[in-house]
């Protein structure tokens, strides 16, 4: 298995656990690197850099057959270590091992799905709340993680907690719940938004949660004057 | 249909308007993905030369990839000489 850094790095929210489902792929962006996020039939995650070795098209837009995924382009098979198992052009190649996907480490954690990009952190993730915290919305800035950072703690109270974390106690259905604000920073200019609440599954917090979250959207956007 | 070829070594030679050194990078990268043993030959700004040897697939993977790319290069023929290996 092949990893593109040895040095161990920081793990950072790539969106909720909802964002990939089981038998599906995505395309997620971490500090400018293009990542392919993708689950097994089976629901085991994966995060692999998003070029085939092949001819570099996106595995983002793979398919996944059980437990590997293929690319789109030319049908290359990839099984969970990221290393090629079969080529349809050739089906009586045995590919050699050195025809691999990079991958990074991944993790899930508090309805959140967490990638590092070195090698895994020796630490696992920070809790995102300490009562069965729940994924609520992700949105997108036109801002870098700094700014955003700064914004959301002028606009909102948040408080930074840990390294690309925030907390802050909005009323929210009617108690003061933890949101817990993961700050993925996508590149220069923009920065996602990953929106946890504290205090277990209940739909209808849940909800005003996503509101909130829409508002402080509209409110940064006002503020900027850039749509997110 | 061509028939697959069943040789393991290949001499080849890219021709056409490239930068010697980005592209024997190029190609010392992609014998390694396609593990591939290569043999270096003259590099000029109007021809590259090498000599690969492995799986046939592999060679004809080789000799494509190199013909497609570095993205600054034009290679405009390939000439291929396949020998056993």
């Amino acid at each position: 298995m092949t990893t593109t850094d040895s040095e161990p790095s920081a793990w950072y929210v790539v969106g909720g656990w909802t964002h990939v489902r089981p038998g599906a792929a995505c395309r997620v962006v971490l500090q400018g690197v293009e990542i392919a996020l993708w689950r097994t039939q089976a629901g085991a995650l994966h995060a692999w850099g998003n070029r085939c070795p092949h001819r570099g098209v996106r595995l983002s837009l793979g398919i996944v057959k059980g437990d590997r995924l293929a690319c789109r382009y030319h049908g290359w098979h990839y099984d969970e270590g990221g290393r090629c198992r079969f080529m349809p052009a050739h089906p009586n190649l045995d590919p050699p091992a050195t025809l691999a996907v990079a991958h990074y480490a991944t993790q899930e954690q508090d309805e959140a799905i967490w990638v590092a990009l070195g090698g895994a952190p020796a630490a696992p993730p920070l809790r995102l709340g300490t009562d069965r915290p729940a994924f609520c919305r992700s949105i997108h800035l036109s801002l870098g993680a700094e700014a955003a950072a700064d914004m959301l703690a002028r606009l909102t109270g948040a408080a930074p907690v840990a390294p690309g974390l925030m907390q802050v106690w909005p009323e929210i259905a009617g108690s003061d719940r933890a949101v817990t604000l993961a700050v993925q920073p996508i590149d220069e200019t923009t920065t996602a938004l990953h929106v946890f609440l504290d205090g277990g599954p209940d739909a209808a917090a849940r909800l005003a949660a996503v509101r909130w979250t829409v508002d402080v959207r509209w409110r940064i956007g006002s503020e900027t004057g850039v749509e997110a | 249909m061509t028939p697959r070829p069943t040789l393991r070594r290949a001499r080849l030679r890219f021709r056409g308007a490239l930068d010697p050194v980005v592209f024997a990078d190029f190609a010392a990268r992609r014998a390694a993905l396609l593990l591939l043993e290569a043999t270096w030959g003259s590099a000029t700004t109007e021809a590259f030369e090498c000599e690969v040897v492995g799986a046939p697939e592999l060679v004809d993977a080789f000799q494509m990839a190199c013909w497609l790319g570095p993205p600054h290069a034009m290679i405009d023929a390939v000439d291929i000489e396949r020998t056993a290996g």
